[in-house]
């Protein structure tokens, strides 16, 4: 409950244009309103955020970005990531940047606006189900003060990737944007969408974002999301997934950037066999501050769920890593394993990392490791022991530390973008 | 081509190395002996340049150069090479990645071109012949779920494409089967030849049939005790290091 003076303002500066929305959007967003206001910023004396402070959050005054921040991203390289994409620019969509939106390819892509007509029922069904305003404030407030909302519906096998690519501008007062992406995969349908958060250098907005994710029977979700925010701003993210039966939901995430990051990500397999993988690379240096909070949520039989968060840290960077696997009573021949290995470069850097295992079920096969280390002066050595120079070596051995999580990057432009960007990451950092 | 001189070395303040002289020319196989804890591994590694052991004495002269002086990389792209009595798993780098970056290193140090992806993929298919390594284990991590016979065959295929001057192998036979011995010694042999050195580190006289040296050197409590030709370590296999041990003691008294 702090800082709720400047609550108000937040809510004013961002609530406008609400009149043509359908009665229960309205209602929807009040509901939130009100939670909102009598929670507050989460405290760090809260258990859930007991190691990442948004205090810097709470006391800023955020106001919307002004129109016209398009230019300053001509040719940005996340344009090119996929011929399909919806690009936001400080919240907004841009049309002239945005390609492909409307039905094709066994796709159908829109704003929410748009899909009230064309997929009345799919927005109702799903907006606000899956990250319920109570289930934490930031959820609250995304769903309280989205602009306009992204709806995909994947109705076939879409051959082609789709791409919802945020673009934050540097401000004069700091800017906040309330992104909000709503996918559903029908049964039976694939479909492979790349979910980006890019800011322009010294950028110092707030993105707070809600994904909600819905994959029915025998679906399958391979979902790529890049945190690459200015090194000045502060994200906030929420995503979940529910997963039918024989579903496939795959996360790769990567937050490489933003002075403080949380992201809180669920996947509930919530039928018979269903199977879940969430992959997170985070690399982070100087004061950055990464917190991720995932839950693997089994509540059906048989489902598998694998979850590998590796960190690589530099500098007085902070990582924090809770990762809550949850079995639930008829969640029968569950097998979940769960990985967090750290690789610290310097001596300042930090990381909490806590596995959190419910489970209520008993016959299920459950693992999980974390570890924390610096790079191995023996295989340091044997590189170097080939001629290979101790700066080359160590990039070389990071790279294969970081290599099964890129390989797995399913969308081929934005494997090679994070390769590349990778290395340049790498090629900064100091090793003391 | 190594001249070393009166070494001593020792680890976290240990003395092991305490007095050792040796000199390989160009073209030799020099073999050393001696029991667990003589010393061969540290010699092994100071010569290559892993730091946790310090040299408090002497010297090594290499091709004219003073070695002590030379970063590990420097070493290796000077000619030195090292098979690692336990070679190093690294996950997520490819044998083929490593060999490439490798090889580029020795060759860009000699005042070579950098060789292109064609040149080198018929280079390392041709070395991978020479120790019977399948194409596959290019593709595979460095070490990553090899068998020990692997992993040592590995270590004389490296030595294959890299090509040094000095090669020094580590226990290469140590926990090798009868076939994988055989395999990793006809690599080393097919590899000697009038311009390299080799200095085979070993415990068992058994590898000196596969590979003949010229030299056989007995190192106990780090010195060098005994030098002497191949019939040195048949005597060693036939009476043991116990017979050694013996004799460095009554010389002491």
């Amino acid at each position: 409950m702090e800082s709720t003076q400047q609550l108000p303002g937040l809510l004013t500066a961002f609530g406008g244009r609400r009149e043509e929305e359908p009665a229960w959007l309205r209602d929807l967003r009040q509901q939130a309103r009100d939670r909102f206001e009598s929670v507050g910023f989460p405290s760090s004396k809260l258990e859930e955020w007991k190691n990442t402070s948004v205090a810097a959050i709470a006391s800023t005054d955020y106001a919307p970005a002004p129109a016209g921040g398009s230019a300053a991203f001509a040719g940005h390289p996340a344009l090119d990531f996929c011929a399909r994409r919806l690009v936001f620019v400080d919240g907004r969509l841009d049309t002239e940047l945005s390609t492909g939106l409307g039905d094709r390819d066994g796709v159908w892509v829109g704003t929410l606006a748009q899909a009230r007509d064309q997929q009345a029922q799919l927005t109702e069904s799903l907006l606000a189900r899956r990250v319920a305003p109570e289930s934490q404030p930031f959820a609250a407030l995304n769903t309280a003060l989205f602009d306009d909302a992204t709806v995909i519906r994947a109705h076939g096998a879409a051959a082609e990737p789709i791409h919802v690519l945020h673009l934050a501008s540097r401000t004069e007062q700091p800017a906040a944007s309330f992104p909000r992406l709503l996918v559903q995969v029908d049964a039976q349908a694939e479909l492979k969408l790349v979910e980006s958060f890019f800011g322009a250098e010294g950028a110092e907005g707030l993105t707070c974002s809600v994904c909600e994710i819905d994959v029915a029977d025998n679906a399958g979700l391979e979902h790529v999301r890049l945190q690459f925010e200015s090194g000045n701003a502060h994200h906030v993210g929420n995503a979940h997934a529910t997963v039918a039966r024989s579903g496939r939901y795959a996360c790769h995430a990567f937050d490489f950037g933003a002075k403080l990051a949380r992201v809180d990500s669920t996947a509930k397999l919530n039928g018979e066999g269903s199977n879940c993988l969430l992959n997170c690379l985070y690399l982070v240096s100087d004061k950055q501050h990464v917190d991720n909070h995932t839950t693997l949520d089994h509540a059906m039989p048989h489902g598998d769920s694998r979850e590998v968060y590796k960190g690589i840290l530099a500098d007085n960077a902070r990582a924090v890593f809770n990762g809550r696997i949850r079995v639930q009573l008829d969640a029968q021949k569950t097998d979940a394993k769960q990985s967090n290995p750290n690789l610290l470069m310097t001596e300042g850097a930090l990381v909490h990392t806590r596995p959190q295992l419910e489970i209520y079920a008993d016959d299920v096969k459950c693992t999980h490791g974390a570890t924390i280390g610096e790079l191995d002066a023996e295989a340091m050595f044997y590189l170097q022991s080939r001629g290979i120079g101790s700066t080359e070596a160590r990039n070389m051995l990071v790279r294969g530390f970081a290599a099964e999580l890129l390989d797995q990057v399913p969308v081929e432009s934005v494997r090679q973008f994070l390769e590349e960007a990778f290395g340049r990451r790498l090629d900064a950092i100091r090793t003391a | 081509m190594l001249e070393i001189k009166n070494l001593h070395a020792q680890v976290e303040d240990k003395p092991i190395l305490q007095g050792i002289d040796l000199t390989i020319n160009p073209g030799e196989v020099h073999a050393i002996m001696g029991p667990n804890g003589s010393g061969k591994s540290t010699l092994a590694s100071v010569i290559a340049g892993r730091d946790e052991y310090e040299v408090t004495g002497g010297s090594i002269d290499y091709k004219g150069k003073d070695l002590l002086d030379m970063e590990p990389e420097d070493r290796a792209r000077e000619g030195v090479f090292l098979a690692f009595q336990y070679p190093v798993e690294i996950p997520g780098v490819s044998n083929m990645y490593f060999m490439k970056a490798a090889l580029n290193a020795v060759r860009t140090h000699r005042g070579e071109s950098e060789m292109d992806a064609m040149d080198f993929l018929a280079w390392v298919k041709e070395r991978a012949k020479l120790v019977q390594m399948d194409e596959s284990f290019l593709k595979r991590n460095i070490n990553e779920g090899f068998s020990g016979g692997e992993k040592k065959r590995n270590e004389i295929f490296q030595m294959a494409v890299l090509d040094p001057s000095l090669a020094v192998l580590d226990e290469t036979d140590s926990g090798l089967d009868i076939d994988a011995l055989r395999i990793v010694s006809d690599g080393v042999n097919a590899l000697r030849n009038e311009n390299r050195a080799v200095l085979v580190i070993t415990h068992y006289q058994r590898l000196l049939e596969y590979i003949v040296p010229d030299k056989v050197h007995v190192l106990y409590d780090g010195k060098i005790i005994r030098s002497g030709d191949r019939n040195l370590a048949l005597e060693l296999e036939e009476k043991g290091y116990g017979w050694i041990e013996q004799e460095a003691a009554e010389a002491t008294r």
